[in-house]
């Protein structure tokens, strides 16, 4: 009887394995990568998860085995009368040390290449985001480079970023901590208010979609809805000239909208006029939403000047 | 040394008979008792009443995983009633904050140091009583103001504390910054300085008890390590809890006098400035101090259960411990190394990264103490004869899950790999193997194993293995899939995790593991069920009903007040001696006198 708790033991040993293996194919697993260094970060998992994967199995091994051979003996008879094997315990100790110590070494020149300042690409500053309850206020220097100046472009929860080159990004804090995390580029991040963090990652050539930013710190009772986005757009322009003359035409319309305006001092009519430019507006609102990612982000930078512009101009 | 040591101890024994004022009325004897194992029983019940609140707490978090913002059946229209029994964003983070608050600080700390470390200590070195057996009685009277912040804070305004069981500033020390970073907050920090000041109490107790009080023969490495884990997890508490008390000083101090340690210059935070500002405070000074103290925490939850796990499995395998001196040093390793990884809680808190090297380094190490651990109870059950009661069947268990508890530990050390699966469910994983997996299998196993020496009786049996089978069962279900979930990225404290597209396709996981997690709550019932039918239904236990070496067994179960008659008994080796050659039985108790017997023979 005592020996079928083995079974259990073991049951628990089969699943723990089985279900890993299992998890891959249901999507219980790592979110796609596109980042250049995010390989380095699945690589060493996938080194620890071999070595731990061994300890496991012959850890547990050795305990269903004990567990089915040394119980369900009569009473009376008695246990093996030992203390220690020195040269076993010597064993075990300085192998585990061995292997703990390799698996340090191995991780240190990862972990540089993502944090260390001095690692950090040598290029402009791509965009401060600003974390703040339950949002994420990003700003880009517009064309000079330069913030804090007349061109600065500034956005809700969007970060838009170039395919293929070193994105450096400077995270702050308005308030309380945030984590600025990147599920499918690898990137976690603290946002400390009173401090400055430099953020960098490049996203692998070829990708060209858009992708979640998780606050992962908890920052209030909003925290669950702190999200934002990231999108990757081309190097090279697709289709300038055709959202060249949609942003053209709504701004023409604008334009008409202000005149009508100023044209109608009729409270009614006004109000009826506002409504079907209200219609329009929403129609720039949803156009801003899913930004035509075919855009090169220069591009879309221009188009997002004209956006502010248009809505200054409702104002 | 230890013997001239020994024989003054024999004297001054006889010297200190208290049969006088015996006759102590109930209040004395049952409520403000000064008695060891009243005040180890009394933490026993009040942290098992804890245990129960703080599982109902996370079937909130867990309901609103699955199915989030539908209305819980049973507790949504009882305590949701004004939203229509659905769970509101605010009460989520309040009931994970207070899940693990209450598990940590109400139940799995004063379970391990408070009802085992009393009880058991002076039982196991053959003292009377604790050394300062008032300053004993305070320690569990202190806990009572913390229970009273803790229970009251649901009902001030705004709730309990919902700024997580870590109180990251300035999220907590900010009032304006969310509505549990009140009054609730305020009653949090109170109620954890309350049981810091317990904890504390305690461990000068046990430090001085186990140094000055152990009886005649009883030297250091005659000791079980039982009272060996508990003896370094007190000095771990003495070295770190002034950290913590401090942190928590200085958090009250931010949140009522207008001091900024924690807070920035010109924070505004929810459109108020926050006082306390212009000082130039740091966020992450909380941190530094906070985990000082709480990673070695973890080890004072996780120690004693090591040590009543290996008690437990000694007597149970009919051998003795494999490598007792090796497990000795292990413990204290893990201890000293202990207060040197702080960091590893913080690799993505905006700390300078080179010091997360070092913790990284650091924190691989102590991997090391545990593995030999493991090891080592590996090698006690080889070549055992072991007997499955349910004190046995919880601490295999033990190694079982606490070898899964050990290895996620390796991934999270890993700074790389921390990168991605910080605060995410692989964290949760872990800390539940370790806490649930280890500390809680281990507890149970100690609560089955020294049932009969508090109570004079035994555990049912039959119930005691439904419940650990149901127990092992239903833990690994729930806790296991938890570590895929990290893996895919899946954020910690979430209270709608499905408007992420990345983790809108973990939603069936979730169900499962919610599933499997109420089954586990409704598991421990039955545990529960079975402590209390027993205290009057129980079988009647004698002595030493596991024949059983260790010096507890040759107090009368239970033990009267004093514990060992006239005279305090005389240790003669090691209290794992099962299997001896030297004698007929299996067991060969601490007390007898072999030389005595040839003697008169
Ligand atoms: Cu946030
Ligand atoms: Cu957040
Ligand atoms: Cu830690």
């Amino acid at each position: 009887m005592d020996k079928a708790w083995g079974i259990l033991f073991l049951a628990a040993a089969v699943f723990s394995i089985a279900i890993f293996a299992y998890a891959p194919s249901q999507g219980w697993w790592f979110p796609e990568d596109v980042s250049t260094h995010g390989h380095e970060i699945d690589k060493l998992f996938y080194v620890i998860l071999a070595v731990t994967g061994l300890a496991f199995v012959a850890t547990q091994a050795v305990l269903c085995f004990v567990v089915f051979r040394y119980s369900g003996l009569r009473r009376g008879e008695k246990g093996t009368f030992i203390h220690t094997i020195h040269w076993l315990e010597y064993l075990w100790t300085f192998v585990t040390a061995a292997v703990l110590a390799w698996i340090a070494f191995v991780q240190v020149d990862a972990w540089a290449n993502i944090k260390f300042k001095t690692r950090a690409p040598d290029v402009k500053t791509h965009a401060h985001v600003m974390a703040g309850q339950f949002e994420w206020r990003i700003t880009y220097p517009g064309f000079d480079g330069e913030f804090n100046t007349v061109d600065d472009v500034m956005g809700l929860n969007q970060l838009h970023i170039p395919v293929e080159s070193p994105i450096l990004v400077d995270l702050e804090s308005r308030d309380v901590l945030h984590s600025f995390f990147l599920p499918n580029f690898r990137i976690k991040q603290d946002a400390v208010p009173g401090m400055v963090i430099p953020v960098w990652f490049t996203t692998k050539p070829g990708t060209e979609d858009s992708y979640e930013i998780v606050c992962a710190e908890l920052c209030g009772w909003g925290h669950y809805k702190m999200k934002g986005m990231v999108f990757v757009h081309p190097k090279e322009t697709v289709d300038l000239e055709a959202l060249k003359a949609e942003v053209a035409e709504l701004k023409e319309q604008l334009d008409g909208f202000a005149a009508d305006a100023a044209e109608k001092p009729d409270k009614k009519k006004r109000l009826e006029v506002e409504r079907a430019w209200t219609k329009q507006l929403g129609r720039l609102g949803r156009f801003t939403e899913n930004p035509g990612l075919h855009l090169s982000f220069e591009d879309w930078l221009k188009k997002a000047h004209e956006e502010a512009n248009a809505v200054a101009l409702e104002d | 040394m230890a013997e001239s040591q020994a024989s003054a101890a024999t004297h001054g024994a006889h010297v200190e008979e208290h049969e006088p004022e015996y006759e102590l009325g109930f209040v004395r004897k049952y409520i403000f008792s000064t008695d060891h194992k009243i005040i180890g029983i009394q933490f026993l019940f009040t942290t098992l009443f804890f245990f129960l609140i703080g599982g109902l707490l996370v079937l909130a978090v867990r309901w609103q995983l699955a199915w989030p913002w539908s209305n819980m059946p049973i507790f949504g229209p009882l305590v949701f009633g004004s939203e229509g029994g659905q769970i509101s964003p605010e009460f989520y983070t309040m009931a994970f904050t207070m899940h693990a608050s209450i598990m940590i600080f109400m139940v799995v700390i004063p379970i391990l140091a408070g009802a085992f470390g009393n009880f058991i200590i002076p039982l196991q070195i053959g003292a009377r009583d604790m050394a300062f057996p008032k300053l004993n009685m305070f320690s569990y009277w202190f806990m009572w103001p913390a229970m009273c912040c803790f229970v009251a804070s649901f009902f001030v305004e705004g709730g309990a504390a919902a700024s997580g069981w870590t109180s990251y500033p300035p999220l907590s020390s900010v009032w304006s910054a969310a509505p549990g970073s009140g009054m609730g907050q305020t009653l949090w920090l109170t109620g954890v300085s309350f049981v810091g000041v317990s904890s504390l109490m305690g461990s000068l107790n046990y430090i001085t008890t186990i140094v000055t009080m152990r009886c005649p023969g009883m030297t250091l490495f005659r000791m079980p390590l039982t009272t060996w884990s508990l003896f370094i997890t007190a000095i771990l508490q003495a070295f770190a809890l002034p950290v913590l008390t401090a942190a928590l000083v200085m958090q009250i101090m931010d949140r009522l006098a207008g001091t900024g340690f924690f807070i920035p210059p010109e924070l505004v935070v929810n459109n108020v400035e926050a006082s306390g500002t212009g000082t130039g405070g740091q966020p992450i000074l909380w941190q530094h101090l906070f985990w000082f103290y709480s990673h070695p925490a973890v080890y004072i939850m996780i120690l004693p259960a090591m040590g009543i796990n290996s008690d437990v499995m000694a007597t149970f395998a009919r051998k003795p411990i494999f490598g007792y001196k090796p497990m000795v040093y292990a413990i204290s390793g893990i201890a000293g190394l202990g207060f040197i990884v702080w960091g590893h809680h913080m690799f993505q808190s905006g700390m300078n990264p080179y010091l997360g090297t070092a913790f990284m380094i650091s924190t691989m190490f102590i991997a090391l103490p545990s593995a030999v651990k493991v090891f080592n109870w590996l090698g006690t059950l080889w070549g055992g004869n072991i007997r499955f009661t349910a004190a046995m069947l919880n601490a295999v268990a033990f190694v079982s899950t606490f070898i899964i508890g050990g290895l996620s530990g390796i991934f999270m050390a890993a700074t790389p790999v921390d990168i991605h699966i910080h605060d995410t469910y692989f964290i949760v994983a872990h800390i539940h193997y370790v806490l649930f997996g280890g500390s809680v299998f281990a507890i149970f196993a100690g609560i089955y194993y020294w049932y009969p020496k508090m109570f004079g009786r035994h555990m049912n049996e039959p119930l005691g293995k439904l419940h650990f089978f149901l127990t092992f069962t239903f833990a690994n279900l729930a806790f296991f899939p938890m570590h895929l979930l990290g893996v895919a990225g899946f954020p910690r404290r979430l209270a709608d995790p499905y408007h992420y597209i990345t983790f809108k396709h973990l939603l069936g996981l979730n169900q499962f593991i919610t599933v499997c997690a109420i089954c586990l709550g409704l598991t421990q019932l039955i545990f529960m069920f079975n402590i209390i039918i027993s205290l009057i239904g129980g079988k009647r236990a004698g002595k030493n009903p596991w024949d059983s070496n260790s010096l507890e067994w040759q107090a009368d179960s239970p033990a009267p007040h004093g514990n060992w008659g006239p005279s305090l008994p005389v240790v003669h080796r090691g209290p794992y001696e099962y299997s001896s050659p030297e004698v007929q039985e299996d067991w060969l108790p601490q007390t007898r006198d072999l030389n005595a017997e040839k003697a008169s023979s």
